[in-house]
């Protein structure tokens, strides 16, 4: 092989892709001209990217492309529906980001509602109940009886429980308590 | 099943490109499908994907692992067309979807050459002459069964990376530049490595397309991957 040659064979690809500047593809067909080899050397590279061509062609012709389509959309919906838990959460992450300010005031205010019912409308504790009950009822069974005690004042006071308390006062203008019990 | 035709070898530089992709029209698909519209994406798939699916079965060989690319290549292209900006064109990135997943699949398979020029080989032995008797007869006017199947093996013999440049470039017929942007690499490096792969590939075949051609010792530098 001349040594020509070896300098035009790696040229002959850009040649046949048609990428070789003016001046470089003026000297390769100058040379192709007058070099049967180099010449055979191109038309094989012509003939063996053909031959390729032709080949992948041919076999791809033979695919069934009717439902790629049809898999690859539902790939894609399956895969762009993420499980239920992932939704909730990413709806939950989007909520907050778009609604701080609005839902951190609702929350707020939702939380002092809850707060204010729960104060008015909390039971009393279960003793002090107990004893409140008791007294009312107890108020309801007292009753004061006025009695005459002559040159003294006083009242009895009827309790529940069968209590009976008496008052006498001394001085009729300031009445005092003596207890005593029947 | 389609008959492959007569394979032209009068071909003249610079003609031997299929035809272009849409591209304008692929842009407003691609913002469409951007926005949600799932029946923009459906045109894209079905726009591409046979042309996906030639340089699947390049790679990969077996016709329904090459399926399962083109699908996997469209699922991916969905899931990433957010972020797509249009800085390449659509058919050029989703090349370059389709070629990352070709590679790994072909690497996963392992059918590879081993021994590369990439990896350190700097002279290659190249049977480059065909006689001009073989070249002129009627065989190579059509792909006979024993060519069908040598291309297949000469394909699959070669690394992955000459794969997928080969069936890139002349099936595809990407240029120089896309070649560049699909595989990652840098145009010299598309130049180097387009020769050594189809240096290989006319050596597989040379008693095919032209037998009894004296051999070529082609001292050539080793290819700066990028």
């Amino acid at each position: 092989m001349k040594r020509r040659c070896q300098e035009i064979i790696p040229l002959l690809g850009p040649l046949f892709d048609g990428v070789l500047d003016e001046g470089d593809r003026a000297l390769v067909q100058e040379h192709l001209t007058s070099c049967d080899a180099c010449a055979d050397r191109r038309t094989l590279l012509a003939a063996t990217a053909a031959a390729l061509r032709e080949r992948l062609l041919a076999r791809s012709a033979q695919a069934d492309f009717g439902k790629l389509a049809d898999r690859v959309m539902a790939r894609v919906a399956e895969e762009k529906r993420p499980p239920r838990a992932l939704r909730v959460e990413t709806w939950g992450s989007e909520m907050w980001g778009a609604h701080r300010g609005l839902m951190a005031g609702g929350a707020s205010l939702a939380l002092a509602a809850c707060l204010a019912l729960g104060v008015f409308f909390a039971p009393p504790p279960i003793d002090e109940f107990a004893q409140n009950a008791e007294a009312v009822a107890d108020a309801r069974q007292t009753s004061v009886d006025e009695i005459d005690f002559g040159n003294q004042n006083g009242a009895v006071l009827q309790l529940p429980h069968e209590t009976t308390v008496i008052w006498l006062a001394d001085d009729a203008s300031a009445p005092a308590a003596n207890p005593g019990q029947q | 099943m389609n008959r492959p035709g007569p394979i032209d070898v009068r071909m003249s530089e610079g003609k031997t490109k299929p035809p272009t992709p849409p591209e304008s029209n692929d842009r407003a698909l691609v913002r469409s499908a951007q926005r949600g519209d799932a029946g923009a994406f459906r045109v894209l798939v079905e726009r591409y994907q046979r042309r996906i699916y030639q340089l699947a079965l390049g790679m990969v060989k077996d016709p329904d692992e090459a399926m399962d690319i083109v699908q996997e290549t469209f699922v991916r292209v969905h899931k990433y067309l957010p972020s797509f900006k249009g800085d390449s064109s659509f058919f050029t990135w989703t090349y370059r979807i389709a070629t990352n997943l070709c590679l790994d699949a072909a690497r996963k398979r392992g059918r590879t050459e081993r021994v590369d020029l990439e990896e350190g080989e700097a002279e290659v032995e190249a049977g480059m002459d065909p006689p001009s008797a073989a070249l002129a007869g009627p065989q190579r006017a059509a792909l006979n069964n024993e060519l069908k199947e040598k291309l297949d093996e000469a394909l699959a013999s070669l690394s992955e990376n000459h794969r997928a440049i080969l069936v890139l470039r002349e099936v595809e017929g990407l240029s120089y530049e896309e070649l560049a942007k699909v595989l990652g690499i840098r145009k010299g490096t598309v130049m180097s490595r387009l020769f050594h792969a189809r240096l290989k590939m006319q050596n597989k075949l040379r008693e095919y397309l032209g037998a009894d051609a004296p051999r070529v010792q082609a001292k050539e530098e080793k290819e700066e991957e990028q």
